[in-house]
Formats: C-alpha cells, sequence, structure tokens
C-alpha cells in the first residue's frame, strides 16, 4: 500500500528537500543577477530579473527554515512504513517509456503497446479458464477505446493531429 | 437573472447538463479520478464546443464529480476526491451499519441544500466582490497574490504550513520560467524555445493530479465495498432529517461560502472545518466518526457549498477559490471570457449564466443521484487496473491537444513526478497550482507598484485594501507559526491514509 512517508523516510526527504530549495533558490538568484536590467528604457524598476529574485530568496529561506527544523528533530528510528513501491515504479517505468517514444512511432500503434504491457503486469492472469478469457475480452475492449476510439475523436471531430 | 435564464434554457442545455453531471458523478465516484482531473481532462474535449457550453459542461462536470465522490467515500471508505474525505468518517460507519442506502440519500439531499445556498451566494457576492475589485491597484492586485499563496498554504498544509509555503512559492518560481510581458526577456529558457513559451497550466495541472494520482492507485490495495444489506429509506425522511438539523446546515452552508472564497482552498478544507464545527457544536460529540448525521450532513453540505463559492474570485478577481476553480478558469480563457474586476461590466450576463448554470447542475446532480443511486453503484465495480489506460491515453492527448506540442506532453510527466513526490512528502497540491496560475499576475504588478510607489514602501500603508491585505498575510503566517489543537487534522491525516 503506497501511502505518504512517516518516521525516518520524510526525516530524509524533509532534509533532502530543504537542502534542494537552498540550491534552487541561490541559483534562481545568481541567475536572476545576471539578466538585463533594460535601464535604458527608463527604470531599472521593470526588470526582468526583479520577480524571480523575489522569489529566489523566498524559497531559500523557505528550504532554510524546513532544513533547520528537521535538524533540530531528532531523527526517528527506522521503522517499516509497508510502502509497496514495486507496481508504483514498474507504472512510472511503463508511463516514462510509452511518453519517450511519444512522436516517434505510430501513437495508436504506441498505446495500444501500452495497455498491452500494462496488462501483462497489472492484470491477475491466473484462476479459471472463463475468467481469464472474461479479463482479456474486457481488457481487448479497453484497448479498443484507447487505441482506436479516443485518438480518432480527437482526430476526426477536434481535428488535432495526432502526436 | 431572467434574460440570462432564457438565453441559456434550451434542448442542448438540458442534454449538456444531463451528461455532464452524470458523467461528473461517474468521475468523482472511482477513486483516482478527482474534479481537478476530470475538468483538466474534459477542458480539452470543449474546444470544439461553443464558450457558453463550454463553461456549463465543465460546471456540471465539476459539481457532478464532487457529489460522485461521496458515493465510494460512502461505500467503499474511499473518498472518490479529497473533498468527500470526511464525509467518509460517519458514511461509511453508517453504511456498515446497514444504513447505506439513508447515508446516500442525505449525502444527495445535503450536497442540493448546500450546491443551492452556494449558488444564491454566487448570486449575491460575486457583483459585490467584483465592485470592490475596481477599486484595486497593482499593489493590491500583488498583495492578493501573495495572501492568496499564504493563505492557501496555511489551510491545505494540515498541521504544516511550511509545507503549504513551499508549495505555493515553488509555483510561482515554476511560473517564472518563459518570456515575461515587459520586456519580452525570455527567463530561464537556456535557449529552448518551448521553455521559452512557458510552463502551460492544463499539461501541469494534468500531470500534478492525473498521473501522480494513476501512480499512487496503483500501489494502493483493492477496495471491498460494503456487503451489509441495505435498507431502503423514503426520500422525505432524508428531507425531514435535513430540517431537523437545519442549525448544522446553515453553518455548513456559510462556512462552505467562507471557505470557497478564499484563493486557493477549495472544497476539501471547507468540509474538514464543517466537521470539527459541527462536532464542536453536537451534543453528541462521541457519535462522530461512529455514523453521524450531523457529520455527513456537514462535511457534504460544506463542500457543495463551497464549489459555487470557489468560482466567485475565479470570476471576478481571476484567481480561483478550488483546484478544480483553476481550470474553470483556464478554460474560461480558452474561450474567449476575460474574468476579472471588470467582468459585472463588460459581460453581467455571463456572471448571471454560471449562477444558472450551478443551480441546474445541482438540481441535475441530485435527480440523478437519487433517481441512479442503484445503477450508480455499478461504477464502483469497474477494475481499477482497466480505467488506468484510458485515463493515461487522456492524460497524453488532453493537454497535447491544446498547443499540439509534444513538449506539452514531457511537462506532463515531469509534473506526474514532481507530484508524486510532493505527495509522498505531504506537500499539498493546490497551492502549486495555485501558485503556477497567479504567476503572471504577482509579477506583473510587483513590478507596476515598485514603478508607482519609485521606491517608498510607505505608499503601500497609505491605501486601505492593501493594508487589510497585509494585516490577512501576516495573520495567516502567525496562525501557521502558532501551534494548534490537532484533533481534526488527526482525523483528517487518519482518513488520508485509509
Amino acid at each position: 500500500m503506497v501511502s505518504e512517508l512517516s518516521g525516518r523516510r520524510l526525516h530524509v526527504a524533509d532534509l533532502a528537500t530543504g537542502s534542494i530549495l537552498i540550491l534552487l533558490g541561490a541559483a534562481m538568484f545568481v541567475a536572476s543577477l545576471a539578466m538585463p536590467t533594460y535601464a535604458d528604457r527608463g527604470t531599472v524598476l521593470t526588470a526582468p530579473a526583479i520577480f524571480p529574485g523575489f522569489i529566489a530568496i523566498i524559497l531559500f529561506a523557505l528550504g532554510a527554515l524546513l532544513t533547520a527544523r528537521t535538524l533540530r528533530q531528532p531523527a526517528p528510528h527506522p521503522t517499516g512504513d509497508g510502502l509497496t513501491w514495486r507496481p508504483v515504479l514498474t507504472g512510472l517505468a511503463l508511463m516514462t517509456i510509452a511518453i519517450t517514444l511519444v512522436g516517434h512511432i505510430n501513437f495508436q500503434l504506441l498505446i495500444a503497446g501500452f495497455c498491452v504491457a500494462f496488462a501483462a503486469f497489472f492484470v491477475s492472469w491466473r484462476g479459471a479458464r472463463a475468467e481469464i478469457v472474461r479479463k482479456a475480452g474486457a481488457m481487448s475492449i479497453v484497448i479498443l477505446v484507447v487505441a482506436v476510439l479516443i485518438p480518432m475523436t480527437f482526430q476526426h471531430v477536434f481535428l488535432i493531429r495526432l502526436p | 437573472m431572467i434574460d440570462a435564464f432564457l438565453d441559456l434554457a434550451s434542448a442542448t442545455t438540458l442534454f449538456n447538463v444531463l451528461w455532464a453531471t452524470l458523467a461528473g458523478i461517474v468521475i468523482g465516484a472511482l477513486p483516482g479520478l478527482t474534479a481537478t482531473m476530470g475538468l483538466a481532462l474534459m477542458t480539452s474535449l470543449t474546444y470544439a464546443m461553443a464558450g457558453q457550453q463550454a463553461i456549463l459542461v465543465l460546471i456540471c462536470l465539476y459539481i457532478g464529480s464532487i457529489y460522485g465522490g461521496s458515493r465510494s467515500a460512502i461505500l467503499l471508505n474511499i473518498p472518490g476526491t479529497p473533498a468527500n474525505a470526511a464525509t467518509a468518517l460517519d458514511g461509511h460507519p453508517m453504511a456498515q451499519a446497514g444504513m447505506g442506502h439513508r447515508a446516500l440519500g442525505l449525502a444527495t439531499v445535503a450536497s442540493l441544500t448546500g450546491g443551492l445556498i452556494g449558488g444564491v451566494a454566487l448570486a449575491l457576492i460575486a457583483p459585490l466582490l467584483a465592485e470592490l475589485a475596481l477599486g484595486f491597484g497593482s499593489t493590491e492586485y500583488f498583495l492578493l497574490g501573495i495572501v492568496g499563496i499564504v493563505v492557501a498554504g496555511r489551510m491545505t498544509a494540515g498541521d504544516d504550513p511550511l509545507k503549504g509555503w513551499i508549495a505555493g512559492f515553488l509555483g510561482l518560481a515554476i511560473a517564472t520560467v518563459g518570456q515575461e510581458t515587459m520586456h519580452a526577456y525570455p527567463r530561464f529558457s537556456f535557449g529552448n524555445l518551448d521553455l521559452a513559451a512557458g510552463i502551460a497550466l492544463i499539461p501541469a495541472m494534468v500531470g500534478a493530479f492525473g498521473i501522480s494520482e494513476l501512480l499512487m492507485s496503483l500501489g494502493s490495495g483493492k477496495a471491498r465495498m460494503v456487503d451489509a444489506p441495505m435498507q431502503a429509506t423514503p426520500l422525505l425522511s432524508n428531507f425531514r432529517d435535513m430540517i431537523r438539523r437545519k442549525v448544522t446546515v446553515i453553518r455548513s452552508s456559510l462556512i462552505g461560502i467562507a471557505i470557497g472564497v478564499i484563493p486557493g482552498v477549495g472544497e476539501d478544507v471547507a468540509a474538514w472545518i464543517s466537521y470539527g464545527a459541527a462536532r464542536r457544536a453536537s451534543k453528541t460529540p462521541d457519535e462522530f466518526t461512529k455514523g453521524s448525521d450531523d457529520g455527513l450532513i456537514a462535511a457534504e453540505t460544506a463542500n457543495s457549498a463551497a464549489l459555487p463559492s470557489a468560482i466567485i474570485p475565479a470570476l471576478t478577481l481571476a484567481v480561483p477559490g478550488s483546484a478544480p476553480a483553476a481550470v474553470l478558469l483556464a478554460a474560461m480563457f480558452i474561450h474567449n471570457v476575460r474574468p476579472g474586476p471588470m467582468i459585472m461590466i463588460e459581460n453581467p450576463d455571463f456572471v448571471a449564466a454560471v449562477c444558472w448554470m450551478v443551480i441546474f447542475g445541482t438540481i441535475a446532480m441530485a435527480v440523478m443521484g437519487l433517481a441512479l443511486s442503484r445503477p450508480l453503484l455499478l461504477v464502483l465495480k469497474v477494475p481499477r487496473e482497466f480505467l488506468t489506460p484510458v485515463i493515461f491515453c487522456l492524460c497524453l492527448l488532453g493537454p497535447y491537444a491544446l498547443t499540439q506540442r509534444i513538449f506539452d506532453i514531457y511537462v506532463v510527466l515531469g509534473f506526474g513526478l514532481l507530484g508524486l513526490a510532493m505527495r509522498l512528502m505531504r506537500y499539498p497540491m493546490a497551492p502549486l497550482i495555485l501558485g503556477i496560475i497567479l504567476g503572471g499576475m504577482v509579477d506583473q504588478n510587483l513590478r507596476r507598484m515598485l514603478q508607482l510607489i519609485d521606491r517608498d514602501p510607505t505608499q503601500v500603508f497609505t491605501r486601505p485594501i492593501a493594508l487589510v491585505l497585509v494585516a490577512v498575510c501576516l495573520a495567516a503566517i502567525f496562525a501557521g507559526v502558532r501551534r494548534r489543537p490537532r484533533n481534526v487534522h488527526v482525523k483528517r491525516q487518519q482518513a488520508r491514509n485509509q
């Protein structure tokens, strides 16, 4: 069961997030300093760097607060919080592969392939023959919907060229 | 109002109200499909529609999905949308005790009442707020944006407002990517043309709410529907129960309206605050979480009253009151409606039409909820593994259809990962999205304000509305820093983890 992080994992995650925010804030501020001021147009008060600079300072401060708060609290003992990462990571990998391939191969073929791969990983194909046939039938309908009906609707009703 | 009604009254409207509300109920009832995600996906399907009908479809879908979430909250103990988390606390125990039919009926009648009261509030408050907003200058708009982020961060992050503020300011940081409006300078684009065009809202929302929700749901266990036999309850008895609890209904409606108007906070916070208030006011607080009528009515009335109320700032200030209202705001721009203080001058009929849309959607929701209560239960039996590919396909094609840029599909994935990380680390999503929406407004008005006050900050304090906004901002920060009772938030956390 995937749930929110807790205990030691959350402690480490907060520390990492705080550090990332400090770095992000600092990097944004430095990048803002490098932006043009457009002083030749009358005033520097409309310079493009003002808003990102302002946000960078706040992000830096919030990151520092989060880091300081986390460091002040004692790190909790490691606990088994029962996270099931495998399905999440499998799903993420399938989605990432599918999105990376968008634009490189035919969209309908790609999304049909995604459905087959998804069914292979996430649908249980054990049990009585009738049950398996029923699931295969349901999955065929899903493939028909996502690989034919939805793309055709976008293509022919909304006149969108598929990626 | 009568002209707007006559303008809207047609067979097309009736057809759109019915199918969109039903689609919303189905989307809301399915765990893993939130109102925001449903609206973001449906926005892409309304591109070809006429502006008013497209907004009607989206509003009805919004109403249907917030209501539909109560079905799964009561029968599966899984809130269909975050707005129904408080509903599960008392609705599910009622269903387990064989009173599922009564819980579903009470939730429907409470949603109907809250929705109608919220609709009236929309008609009354929107013109007043628009008039007030006519006095807003750059200083007020800049401060309004910051107040929105601070208050939304404070109210949506439970007992850790720091994380809400981080999410909000991260949203503002994301909004800085791309060409700014004053000098057309491409900020943080690193020479990439796609980045120079900026991060579009719809792909960001579909990723943050859609992809991350799909991934989270893959890792969660299978839900089981209540198998206790349901005793049929006459409809009239639900109305009688509501009248008997009129104080709870009025209190919850007012809380819903007040919370809904606050930028970015939304229906879920309204439901929790109303639930907490009902419990504190109750003579039998021990019954709460064990199947209390008051608890169920408080949660459902407040989330339904907050919904029309969340549209008020979206219409009059172009600042959304909730995450789904943010999508609605984006859809209004797509369909050439310009929300903001001038709306009551430029397009007053549209505001009246929106009030009627809310009322039509609320009535359709109640009629279909009551008439189709048994067939709708079948929706809860659709296995998640068959729905995920369909939703994923829509998550790819929906945002792509808007600009036909493959970059937007990468944005969906990027925000999906960001959303997953934020959910796992307990960061609220609403302030992030609010930050992306408000980024442009805050940026422009900060620089205009600096030009106007010309290095003299004391000028800010000569403006009464600005002073009020500064005070609200400081109060929200102070309330966030101060330690508070954790009762309701502990319950909220428990419900989230279930």
